[in-house]
């Protein structure tokens, strides 16, 4: 399912969504509620940037299970979420990140890691967005690339759009493998798109796209 | 989509109605009733809807009542239809016959009916039928007539962004991008738990729904008064440490830095193993060609940087001050200078010094014996002596290209007359013995340091 959210009161879609599924934490890293952003994980782990303090470590390794595996990253680039995109398999990262943090993503997160682009663009977090079913990529990357980026992440690709054409698919939406939360102006063509690039919900396939949907996209987007 | 509506005057102004449909949103637009009359008698709500009609790319429904109960006949419609028809050129056109559950299409009168099937298979329209009373029908018109709009639209977009031969437009290829999906060749494995399959949806009015932060918070008197427990949720070995306090920093040090108890160990076992590895050679690859490299890149860069600052430097210095600038040209350079900059280069310079040497001439006695030379007694008869040597060689004396005092004068007369009046202009001047322009005059002589110019402006203040 995608439902639509917006930042100041999705705590109450997530709660309302997600509730006794997954533990869900409340928290700030370095103070800001950017969190999205500032760090990445996956199911076996996290990662936070070294601005995160002490006692937001803390309160992380309290609310989480055991088994995900928290680590703080001495990394320059401490956006975590906007240079790191991942999946439970595989992650794709920024390609200045340094060669020992490509190590830790690798340990923690318990993926390869490989270094990319999307769209001639370094901020793979911003411009992509991925789960173990589907990925969403900016809307200007062309059809090769797409076919590279699949065949190296095995999941089906598409290039789209979030609230309403924004090109930062990634910052705009989370996904996981059946729930996708999106900003609040994302259109209903771009939902679903959403919905069937990451199978959510019955009857959605990313074969959707080019043949049932095809009219709805090239009428909005054309 | 353009509804066209019979009903005369049931419509005063046009009407825009919206629905989704194919997660698009469509328009409806119920026009004003068009009556059969010339263009130029139409009033302004006629005008707007027929500019609606023509205009808009759209597709069209004729409402078309058989049951006749609007007060106009079926022909008097059909004739309408005739009439509005050029306006619908290259547009999707639908006849809909409504109030089907009065009076269905094959209930009509014979004679009618072939009029109307003559109509419709000439303008080659599709038709629908359908009871706004009953609904019947209705919705099975609407999706139909969006479907075929839509692909219409669609086709003629594609048609549109497609050059003649063919190659697809780069607007039109942006969106053909969108609609590609990269399909991979194996599928990765996913994770939703069960509790995410097997969970109710949310809905806000269920008496029974859970309870969520918001709630909790609404119930201890809303934002501001109540703060959502952050560490009610905390999964701890035992719950009764869920509200420790644990300070940050105890006997003057951030407890963090000393949480984990094997942290001494920990730290003991990475130095092994980064020792292990530096011996192992791990670390040291091909970095020391790097070295190398770098290295002589450093050197030349260095040596690139002094010759900068002393070129810098000598153009610091040479710089003028108090004296005219003198083109570069003028200047003189000494031979030594370009010795030394040749020397720097690396360029033999020898032969060069010699040359130079060579052409100076010097000042002061000749070295050679004498000009005229002294006589030789072993010269043989026809060697000439120097004197007559020099002779031979010597210039003729010069003349001047114009004789000026032929210069100016045209004839032999005007010339005695310009040499009379020489004369007489002379004559006051050599009576009186006074001093012409050919005699010969001494300045006065000045003391050296009057006019030698070593004292250049500023050296002294009397003067």
């Amino acid at each position: 399912m995608a439902v639509r959210a917006q930042f100041e009161n999705s705590n109450d879609v997530f709660e309302a969504e997600l509730q006794d599924v997954i533990p869900i934490c409340r928290t700030t890293i370095a103070g800001t509620r950017i969190i999205g952003r500032l760090t990445a994980g996956n199911r076996k782990g996290l990662l936070v940037p070294t601005s995160t303090t002490d006692q937001e470590l803390q309160h992380l390794r309290n609310s989480l299970p055991d088994e995900i595996r928290i680590q703080r990253i001495e990394e320059r680039l401490s956006a975590l979420g906007n240079v790191i995109v991942t999946n439970d398999h595989i992650a794709l990262v920024h390609p200045d990140l340094e060669r020992e943090t490509e190590e830790i993503i690798a340990d923690v997160l318990g993926v390869e890691v490989f270094r990319q682009t999307v769209a001639d663009n370094v901020l793979v977090g911003s411009y992509m967005s991925l789960s173990n079913r589907g990925g969403l990529v900016h809307p200007k990357t062309s059809i090769q690339d797409q076919d590279e980026l699949s065949s190296l992440l095995q999941v089906p690709l598409v290039a789209g759009s979030v609230n309403r054409g924004s090109n930062v698919v990634g910052a705009g939406m989370v996904v996981n493998d059946w729930l996708a939360v999106t900003g609040l102006d994302t259109t209903a063509t771009e939902l679903s798109v959403i919905e069937s690039v990451f199978r959510l919900g019955e009857g959605a396939a990313p074969g959707n796209i080019n043949t049932n949907l095809k009219d709805t996209m090239v009428e909005s987007f054309y | 989509m353009a509804v066209f509506n019979f009903d005369a005057f049931t419509t005063k102004s046009l009407f825009v109605g919206h629905f989704d449909y194919q997660y698009l949103r469509f328009q409806a637009i119920d026009t004003p009733g068009v009556l059969d009359h010339p263009l130029e008698e139409m009033n302004t709500i006629e005008m707007q809807s027929i500019t609606a009609i023509a205009h808009l790319r759209a597709a069209i429904l004729y409402f078309m009542d058989l049951s006749e109960q609007c007060g106009y006949s079926v022909k008097s419609q059909m004739q309408l239809f005739r009439s509005l028809k050029p306006l619908f050129a290259n547009k999707l056109i639908f006849i809909v016959f409504n109030k089907i559950d009065i009076l269905k299409r094959d209930e009509l009168d014979a004679a009618t009916a072939t009029e109307l099937d003559e109509l419709i298979s000439s303008a080659g329209v599709e038709t629908l039928e359908l009871s706004c009373n009953t609904t019947e029908g209705v919705q099975e018109a609407k999706n139909l007539v969006s479907d075929r709009l839509l692909s219409h639209r669609v086709s003629e977009k594609v048609n549109a962004g497609t050059n003649s031969s063919g190659v697809i437009g780069s607007r039109l290829a942006d969106v053909m991008a969108r609609i590609h999906v990269a399909q991979p060749t194996e599928v990765r494995e996913s994770f939703i738990p069960n509790a995410a399959l097997g969970k109710k949806k949310y809905d806000k009015n269920d008496p029974n729904r859970p309870l969520l932060a918001k709630d909790v918070e609404e119930a201890n008197g809303g934002a501001g008064v109540f703060n959502v427990d952050l560490k009610s949720d905390y999964l701890l070995e035992n719950p009764e440490w869920k509200y420790d306090k644990i300070p940050e920093i105890f006997d003057g040090k951030n407890i963090y830095d000393y949480v984990d108890p094997d942290i001494e160990a920990k730290l003991q076992a990475l130095e092994e193993e980064e020792e292990k590895l530096e011996d192992e050679g791990y670390y040291d690859s091909d970095e020391e060609i790097d070295d190398i490299e770098a290295a002589e890149i450093r050197r030349k860069a260095d040596q690139i940087r002094t010759k900068q600052a002393l070129i810098r430097n000598e153009a610091r210095m040479r710089r003028i001050k108090n004296r005219a600038a003198l083109p570069r040209s003028a200047l003189k350079k000494p031979l030594s200078q370009l010795e030394d900059s040749l020397d720097q280069l690396g360029v033999d310079t020898e032969e060069l010094h010699l040359r130079g040497r060579a052409q100076t001439t010097t000042r002061g006695r000749s070295i050679t014996r004498s000009r005229l030379g002294t006589e030789d007694s072993n010269a043989m008869d026809i060697d000439q002596t120097p004197r007559e040597r020099l002779r031979s060689k010597s210039r003729a004396r010069s003349q001047p290209a114009t004789n000026r005092r032929e210069d100016g004068v045209v004839d032999v007369t005007t010339r005695t007359k310009a040499e009379k009046q020489a004369k007489l202009a002379q004559r006051k001047m050599n009576r009186n013995a006074r001093q012409g322009e050919a005699d010969r005059h001494t300045t006065a002589s000045l003391a050296k340091h009057l006019f030698s110019g070593k004292r250049s402006i500023g050296k002294a203040s009397h003067r």
